[in-house]
């Protein structure tokens, strides 16, 4: 790496005697040191300056500060929360909301976006040539566009072009769609039989993983009687299980639908606009992922006599996995990132619910922009070491 | 050159920016300086109060008081810039010194005029919050809305005040919380709300941004005070004595009969005591707030008096045929009443 | 993969080439022909769905909404605010300025297409280098003969250029000290540079734009004021240059020691031997990524809407609730969908033929800096 300038200079002079050699470097070192304090020094003396006018601001312009605010009433709804919450909620409580509506939002956008990324990206690289022309064309559709006008475009979508309430899709009679929301009917009333059965099918389903992997690590599959048996048997605990509670079905009142579980289209615009943007970069990372195995790793599977599928799934995605793993950490740091546009549709996530609304009534803008910030840092710096502690281990596996 | 002297470069810019004095009258002196005011608006679809043209041109009732105060500081009602803010993120920009002053809609509170230490010099409006409902929803009260969804703007009174109202009369609502307007109409007109709530001069004005205004009403009941008036930091005395008798002066004026029409007429030839004051003709009373004594004739001959504010953008000579109610003279039965220029 | 590499057989034998392996892979996979025969049907409907309502029956001219015809696209709305879209509030007579900076970068770019000549680089260099500074004087204005227009009066597409060329020049020299910070062997300075990029990068550029165009004055002494265009521009700027630092560093990370001892060797200073040797190579091994990183951060701009810039999406959706032509969202994303689809796709097509002049027959690389 690059060495400092002091010593690069002193490295084009003629070496002399070792005595000389031995002064030099320590002259470069002190000069190394001394940079270093200074350039600490001026940092910290430019954070003193901001630290200082913000204090000088903030009491010329008699603002309290702290944190007692979190614990006071906020006062206010949310109009989406995963955790109880009224009019008499705390800030402290609001705070954890938005927290978890970002998170949400980020989390059902990311496994979404992959999904449909792979897809897309395994198209790109496919033999048949429509899927290739498609998936092209819809990759550089969409990745040249603005995320922002996806965003824009989907809330438009969904409150112009579905219907109102009173004239919902019903699908099935459990759910119904409208632009005020997808009602979905809800389990409640969990018997000790109906959570037996739910055990059943999870147990199921974690031996069939297990043996899928002791499977894989001897380098077979999983006998296909097995698999399927196993898959059956699951389907048929879920089955039991979903017939076995009560289920609240939505209801049409006098003005919305009562009962069971509603999701706003608001975050459906916010998730779907999320998702087809970034599955668009998802599956370019995939197809140069796929593009950088070697072709001879294929020619080599196909002689050993492998389906095209199965040269797929066992030789090339496992290694192209490790090319793509660095990429898609930026993508999922892009995606966490990119959920706060909620602000402009209006959900209720952290942006939006914590630094906008409880910002105005509070006042308290440098607590809040701090605690934002660090919540968005520390989410993305999350991000970076699960993806860095995955990559080594990828690597490993390699030796 | 170094690295060394690289570094000193990039980093010792920070070091210029001195150190941080506030002094009495830094909002005053900051607006001298740059030559304009800086007045925090709507983002430009609050019919009647501050709309924002094709042209990019500025209109409205807090439009013209934020015209009149650079009138009055400055001597020309030019002189202002404004900068569209959502409500969500107006006071932010009004503690931080983004804006000297915030003429938008924003309601008279305790808490916001305490914790926020902010300085209400008055109310250009009284209002209170209402509904505005489609008619053929069927609903003639308030009362029969429980179960409905709701359409109010983020971080508003009316947010807060929609809270207290259902939760005291134990009805059940849905808040759908958009941050401006046009989402909020937008919701409404769609059928993603079933009311749309705010203060009811403001709804009058939205009624006309609908494709269909006759299909939608007004609800008779107002669930609230708002008092809407201009906003200024507690920490410059003099700037809020200029905001508040600018917006006193607008008053008086309308009481004394001085138009805009008149003013320069009036201020030669008015032999009442008063008038003589306000328009400079004796007295020294510009002088006392740090103006020129003629800056009541500069606000007025700029934007007229506030009779004449009010019916440009907001009254029967406007598309929004607000009633004057409560906004009318005290002589009139109205709250308007300015404390005697003496 | 064959498909994709430009320099391969000439068209006409490529096509058919294709067309064989289009035969041959349906003779062989039934379900492959079904799919492909499913995909096609569909493209068309959709196709055959927007040329009639774009083009067909769309109407181009009309006075309001109501004269438009309902059954297709009512371009009028676009032509009739076209002005206020392209130049925002700035002044009729003025805007042959606003034009001028439109146009600049696009020519510039043009100016890579073309054939080789003498002093390309270096117009195009100092062009695309002077820009921020000259379209900020030319539309600024307070000059004799151009009069001063107030930043507050910048909007649609000019101020989406202005914004995103400025914060993509102004960020590049930032962006390389920083990549050198992080690269140098001084500790201190390692932790300084990385400390920055990554709070940069960590945070979402909503919230950037809220702190730098809101907030930022309560950070600052109370007699230093700026517009708030310049706030906002700072913010993007310093998210843009912790973005490209990276795609800097990684264009480091390839150079190797040996171009170091050698300029040393030679007698080369630091700066004499980053400007000679190792940026000029390291920048041109990252090019794809820095065009990358360049379209992101023009498709970024529009993320000033949150602080209340008028940007070309912003201007648009500001005229769609405009009482004479309500409804027509479709209409008008489209519009704005079409300019910022050109603009990026022209640069990544242009990264693109860079990437093919400098190593013809390698695999599309991936680059860094791909995300956004």
């Amino acid at each position: 790496m690059l060495t400092t300038a002091a010593s690069l200079k002193d490295e084009s002079r003629r070496t002399d005697g070792a005595g000389a050699v031995a002064r030099r470097q320590a002259r470069r070192r002190r000069a190394a040191l001394l940079q270093q304090l200074l350039l600490l020094g001026a940092l910290a003396a430019v954070g003193a300056v901001i630290v200082r006018n913000t204090v000088v601001n903030l009491q010329a312009r008699g603002l309290a500060s702290g944190f007692d605010f979190l614990w006071q009433e906020a006062g206010f709804n949310v109009g989406f929360t995963l955790i109880a919450a009224d009019a008499t909620s705390t800030y402290g409580r609001i705070f954890l909301v938005g927290l978890l509506n970002s998170l949400l939002v980020a989390a059902v956008a990311m496994v979404a976006a992959t999904m449909l990324g792979f897809l897309i990206g395994l198209a790109r690289v496919s033999q048949n040539i429509p899927a290739r022309l498609l998936s092209k064309g819809y990759v550089e559709l969409v990745r040249n566009l603005p995320l922002l006008l996806h965003l824009l475009l989907w809330q438009g979508v969904i409150l112009r072009s579905l219907p109102t309430v009173k004239q919902a899709h019903e699908l099935g009679g459990v759910a119904f769609l409208s632009n005020r929301g997808l009602y979905l009917a809800a389990p409640v009333g969990w018997s000790t039989a109906s959570l037996v059965f739910l055990g059943g099918a999870g147990a199921t389903l974690c031996i069939g993983l297990l043996l899928a992997r002791r499977a894989h690590r001897r380098q077979e599959l999983l006998p296909p009687a097995h698999a399927v048996g196993m898959i059956l048997l699951a389907a048929a605990f879920i089955v039991i299980t979903v017939a076995s509670v009560d289920w609240d079905v939505p209801v049409l009142g006098s003005f919305d639908y009562r009962g069971g579980v509603k999701i706003m289209p608001e975050l459906a615009a916010l998730v779907a606009a999320l998702t087809l943007y970034n599955a668009a970069f998802v599956a370019e990372i995939v197809r140069a992922g796929i593009q950088s195995v070697s072709p001879g790793q294929r020619q080599a599977a196909t002689a050993l006599g492998l389906s095209a599928r199965l040269t797929m799934r066992l030789i090339i995605v496992p290694q192209a996995v490790r090319v793509m793993v660095p990429p898609m950490a930026n993508q999922y740091a892009h995606l966490i990132k990119a959920s706060a546009l909620a602000t402009v549709v209006g959900f209720p996530d952290l942006v939006n619910v914590f630094m906008g609304t409880a910002l105005n009534q509070t006042g308290r803008a440098v607590e809040i922009v701090v605690m934002t910030a660090a919540v968005y840092l520390t989410l993305t710096a999350s991000v970076g070491l699960v993806t860095g502690w995955y990559d080594r281990r990828m690597k490993l596996v390699e030796r | 050159m170094t690295m060394k002297q690289a570094v000193c470069a990039l980093f010792g810019i920070g070091l210029l920016a001195g150190p941080a004095v506030a002094s009495e009258g830094e909002t005053i002196s900051a607006i001298k300086q740059r030559g304009e005011l800086v007045c925090g608006t709507s983002t430009g679809t609050a019919i009647g109060l501050s709309t924002l043209d094709d042209t990019g041109k500025w209109s409205g009732l807090e439009v013209d008081y934020c015209r009149a105060v650079a009138a009055s500081l400055l001597g020309d009602a030019a002189k202002v810039r404004f900068v569209p803010l959502e409500f969500k993120n107006a006071f932010a920009a009004l503690q931080s010194g983004s804006v000297d002053l915030l003429a938008r809609a924003a309601t008279w509170t305790y808490t916001r005029d305490t914790e926020l230490k902010f300085d209400w010099v008055g109310v250009y409006m009284y209002d209170g919050q209402g509904f505005l409902v489609k008619k053929d929803l069927g609903v003639a009260k308030l009362g029969e809305l429980s179960g409905a969804s709701i359409c109010v703007s983020a971080g508003t009174t009316t947010e807060l005040n929609l809270a207290d109202y259902f939760r005291t009369h134990s009805l059940d609502y849905t808040p759908i919380v958009a941050n401006n307007r046009e989402q909020n109409l937008a919701n409404l007109e769609a059928g993603r709300c079933d009311a749309y709530t705010n203060e009811r001069g403001g709804l009058a004005a939205s009624r006309l941004g609908l494709t269909q205004p006759d299909d939608y009403v007004i609800l008779p009941e107002v669930i609230s005070k708002e008092p809407l008036g201009p906003i200024v930091r507690q920490n410059d005395p003099q700037f809020r004595d200029v905001a508040a008798w600018t917006l006193h002066a607008l008053v008086a004026a309308e009481e004394f009969g001085i138009t805009q029409e008149n003013v320069t007429a009036l201020a030669e030839s008015s032999q009442n005591p008063e008038i003589q004051r306000l328009l400079g003709k004796t007295g020294d009373f510009g002088a006392k707030l740090g103006l020129s004594n003629d800056w009541a004739v500069s606000v007025i001959s700029a934007v007229g008096n506030y009779g004449e504010i009010f019916e440009r953008h907001l009254g029967a000579g406007s598309p929004v045929k607000l009633d004057r109610g409560l906004n009318t003279l005290w002589t009139e039965g109205g709250l308007l009443y300015a404390p005697p220029i003496r | 993969m064959s498909a994709g590499t430009l320099s391969g057989p000439s068209i006409p034998r490529r096509l058919a080439r294709q067309t064989g392996s289009l035969l041959a892979v349906t003779i062989r996979h039934p379900f492959s022909l079904l799919v492909s025969l499913v995909l096609l049907y569909a493209a068309w409907i959709v196709g055959e769905g927007v040329v009639s309502w774009g083009i067909v029956h769309a109407t181009f001219l009309a006075e309001d909404r109501s004269s438009c015809d309902p059954a297709g696209a009512c371009w009028a709305f676009i032509v009739n605010r076209l002005p206020q879209f392209a130049f925002g509030f700035y002044p009729e007579q003025e805007r042959w300025r606003a034009l001028l900076v439109v146009l600049a970068p696009p020519s510039l770019m043009l100016l890579a297409v073309v054939p080789e000549f003498r002093g390309r680089r270096v117009i195009m260099v100092t062009g695309f280098g002077l820009y921020p500074f000259l379209a900020f004087m030319l539309l600024a204005g307070g000059l004799p003969g151009l009069p001063e227009v107030s930043t507050e009066k910048w909007g649609g597409l000019t101020l989406t250029m202005i914004v995103g060329m400025s914060a993509f020049v102004l960020s590049f020299p930032l962006a390389i000290v920083l990549a050198l910070a992080r690269t140098s062997g001084l500790p201190a300075l390692r932790l300084v540079a990385a400390g920055f990029i990554e709070f940069w990068r960590g945070l979402p550029l909503v919230a950037i734009l809220f702190m730098s165009v809101i907030m930022l004055p309560l950070f600052l002494p109370p007699d230093v004021e700026a517009p708030r265009l310049s706030l906002a521009l700072a913010g993007i700027t310093f998210y843009s240059a912790s973005y490209l630092a990276e795609v800097v560093r990684g264009g480091l990370q390839g150079i190797g020691r040996g171009q170091y001892e050698a300029a040393g060797a030679l007698g080369f200073g630091f700066w004499n031997m980053q400007g000679y040797v190792v940026m000029p190579q390291a920048l041109r091994s990252v090019v794809p990524a820095i065009v990358n990183t360049a379209i992101a951060l023009f498709k970024d701009t529009t993320y000033v809407m949150v602080v209340g810039l008028f940007d070309l999406l912003n201007i648009v959706v500001a005229g769609l609730s405009d009482a004479h032509w309500v409804g027509l969202a479709a209409e008008g994303y489209i519009f704005v969908g079409v300019i910022y689809w050109t603009i990026c796709f022209g640069m990544s097509r242009m990264s693109a033929r860079f990437e093919q002049r400098d190593k013809p027959n390698r695999p599309a690389e991936n680059t860094l800096g791909m995300s956004r």
